[in-house]
């Protein structure tokens, strides 16, 4: 159990900024999640906490104390990386041993406790019937298991998992998500888990950092990054489908674009006002548009129907309201208008977002 | 056995390509080269069985007076034929244990931690490209101040460090294709470089040490120039050196000769089949995703 801190770090490759300027605190049994593309520094940031990699500037701190300058063997940190790297050589059964002998902690385990540790942990994760078998000998989802199974048999102080079911089966995958959630609560070890998934993400962080290309975008609670994201890139990068994105010009209290609302909030009003010469964006999530009739009064906004995607309770629906402008608004399945279709979109002022259209910055 | 149900590697309709390619020249071509690399060996074979008249007159590959095979005991009775066979199994196998104690470590911190940079990977091969009869000089003042002359001693040490480039060379692509997340596993599992080197790296590039040593076992076991510059006597000589030695009163004994190399190059195949099964490819399948 440990808190971890990471203040002005940076890592470069070369000329490449791989990771820059990254200050966090990742609270002691927190579920912390680095969200981001691929390509974002994501790995970077895990192998510089467990200390595979050196940073170029800044300094890690684990429950305060400068740990910058230990070997990863002295760290006690877990990882699960993202390639799984087994141990082509050992049995399922050695490769997740191997944390367990090792000879800062062989001392703490006898033969019997390794044994019935691994066993607890290859039950969990219904490897149990593989511990004989050698990596090569095993499909992809099962690997990731393994590799995941390593990490759990041990007591680190920080469990860094790197991308840990990206390569799973969706259905698995489901079922690791709770399955991971349930572990880290029960028990309470600090995690640091990277995704490229905003699901993965919003379902089982406490605390989540977007990261994009190098940088912090936002820090934040899952709520907070999806109700109030600071500005376009986490906008459109978390939630399924993203934020819809419209650019209108305020005035007199009212929004005109290829959406025209009329604002009705005093602190919308407020914050719209905010940029000089009105250029806005505004932002409003797929489930807050509602369908009226194209002829209806409280319309905001007049479109075609394009596409409808059916999950079988829910929809996608994406409407082009002009050439430029196409909305995607997430409905129940059976509310669902058809292909062609002229409908009318109104949309919910209450959770409204804008940013400047120049910085691209929110508007708070 | 239609042409639409087996892969045809044959180019089709060019005449010339299709006789270059069928399974007859191929044959023939095989056999055309199987037979010069045994031609020399059944010569050797059928030449010590042969009478020392015979092989002065004639030079048929068949013995046409009988077999004589005399020359095999004189072969062992004349010259202390096991001495030298035992002298150099020693110093094969001793000087490939140390140039690949060095060449090991060695390897994993040039291409780890670029040890010496761009150099130093091409000083090692630069000194293997030069002929060895440019340092011959310098390396018998070296050996004779040293105290190590006719000692297997001081050939073992001339052999490992005269192999060490070739093993160096070896296991260097081993290494380099090894991923390099399995050894940043093992340092978050707990394990310092050193053991990571003994426990996960080693056992992994075992095929690539298994060939560096069986090359630098024929390079040890074939040496004759620094074996002549550096022994002059049954205690310290090796194999090649002994096979000049039969000398007889009318000449050379090219049967008792032929006999004894025939004798010379059975340890060696036996050690090189031995090794062959932990020529294991795939080792490292499994591992890493991709």
């Amino acid at each position: 159990m440990a808190q971890l801190e990471l203040r002005n770090v940076s890592k470069t490759f070369g000329d490449e900024h791989a990771v820059q300027d990254l200050s966090f605190t990742c609270k002691e049994g927190e579920f912390f999640c680095l969200l981001g593309p691929s390509g974002a520094g994501k790995s970077t940031t895990i192998n510089l906490i467990t200390g595979i990699d050196s940073p170029t500037g800044g300094d890690i701190l684990l429950d305060g104390e400068s740990i910058v300058d230990w070997s990863p063997q002295d760290r006690n940190f877990a990882t699960a990386f993202e390639n799984y790297a087994l141990y082509p050589h050992f049995t399922v059964f050695k490769n997740m041993e191997f944390p367990l002998k090792a000879p800062v902690r062989a001392a703490e385990y006898s033969d019997k406790d390794r044994r019935d540790r691994v066993v607890q942990v290859a039950e969990m994760l219904r490897i149990d019937e593989l511990l004989e078998r050698l990596p090569r000998e095993l499909s992809g989802g099962q690997r990731q298991r393994v590799a995941l199974g390593r990490t759990l048999v041990r007591n680190p102080s920080i469990y860094l998992l790197d991308e840990p079911i990206a390569h799973l089966d969706a259905k698995l995958r489901h079922r690791m998500r709770g399955e991971l959630k349930k572990i880290q609560m029960e028990l309470g070890i600090t995690t640091i888990y990277s995704t490229p998934d905003q699901l993965e993400a919003l379902s089982m962080a406490d605390t989540i950092l977007v990261l994009n290309q190098g940088k912090v975008e936002q820090i934040g609670t899952r709520e907070e990054i999806y109700r109030t994201p600071k500005n376009l890139f986490v906008a459109q990068f978390v939630g399924d489908p993203p934020m819809n994105i419209v650019p209108v010009q305020y005035q007199d209290g009212e929004l005109n674009g290829a959406i025209s609302i009329r604002l009705s909030q005093d602190d919308n009003k407020q914050r719209a006002a905010a940029v000089e010469n009105g250029k806005l964006l505004v932002g409003f999530r797929p489930k807050d548009i509602s369908f009226v009739s194209a002829e209806s009064a409280s319309s905001n906004a007049i479109g075609e129907v394009k596409v409808v995607e059916s999950y079988g309770r829910t929809a996608d629906v994406a409407i082009e309201l002009d050439a430029e402008t196409i909305v995607k608004c997430k409905i129940t399945a059976d509310k669902a208008p058809q292909v062609g279709e002229q409908v009318g979109c109104q949309i919910d002022q209450a959770n409204l977002s804008f940013f400047d259209a120049e910085t691209i910055q929110r508007i708070q | 056995m239609s042409e639409q149900t087996l892969p045809n590697p044959m180019p089709q309709g060019n005449v010339v390509s299709r006789i270059m390619y069928s399974r007859y020249t191929r044959l023939i071509l095989i056999l055309v080269f199987a037979a010069s690399v045994l031609l020399p060996i059944v010569f050797m074979a059928t030449t010590s069985i042969k009478q020392p008249i015979e092989i002065r007159e004639s030079g048929a590959i068949l013995p046409t007076r009988g077999i004589f095979t005399e020359n095999w005991g004189r072969a062992f009775a004349n010259v202390p034929l096991v001495r030298y066979l035992f002298n150099s199994t020693v110093v094969a196998v001793t000087s490939t244990l140390l140039a690949l104690l060095i060449a090991v470590p060695a390897t994993y911190s040039i291409v780890r931690f670029r040890t010496g940079g761009m150099v130093l990977p091409s000083l090692i091969l630069g000194t293997y490209v030069m002929p060895p009869i440019v340092v011959s000089i310098p390396i018998f003042m070296m050996t004779r101040i040293a105290g190590l002359t006719d000692t297997l001693f001081g050939l073992i040490l001339l052999h490992g460090m005269a192999n060490l480039p070739v093993a160096v060379w070896l296991i260097d692509s081993y290494i380099r294709s090894l991923p390099v997340e399995l050894e940043q596993a093992a340092w978050v599992d707990g394990y310092g470089r050193f053991e990571t080197l003994l426990k996960v790296v080693i056992p992994l590039i075992r095929p690539g040490i298994v060939s560096a040593g069986m090359i630098c076992m024929i390079l040890s076991w074939n040496e004759f120039l620094f074996a002549l510059i550096l022994t002059y006597s049954d205690v310290s000589h090796t194999f090649p050196i002994g096979i000049s030695r039969y000398e007889g009163e009318h000449g050379l004994q090219f049967g008792e000769m032929a006999a004894a190399a025939l004798t010379g190059i059975i340890p060696i195949y036996l050690i090189v089949l031995f090794f062959q099964r932990y020529l294991v490819e795939g080792l490292t399948q499994g591992g890493v995703r991709g």
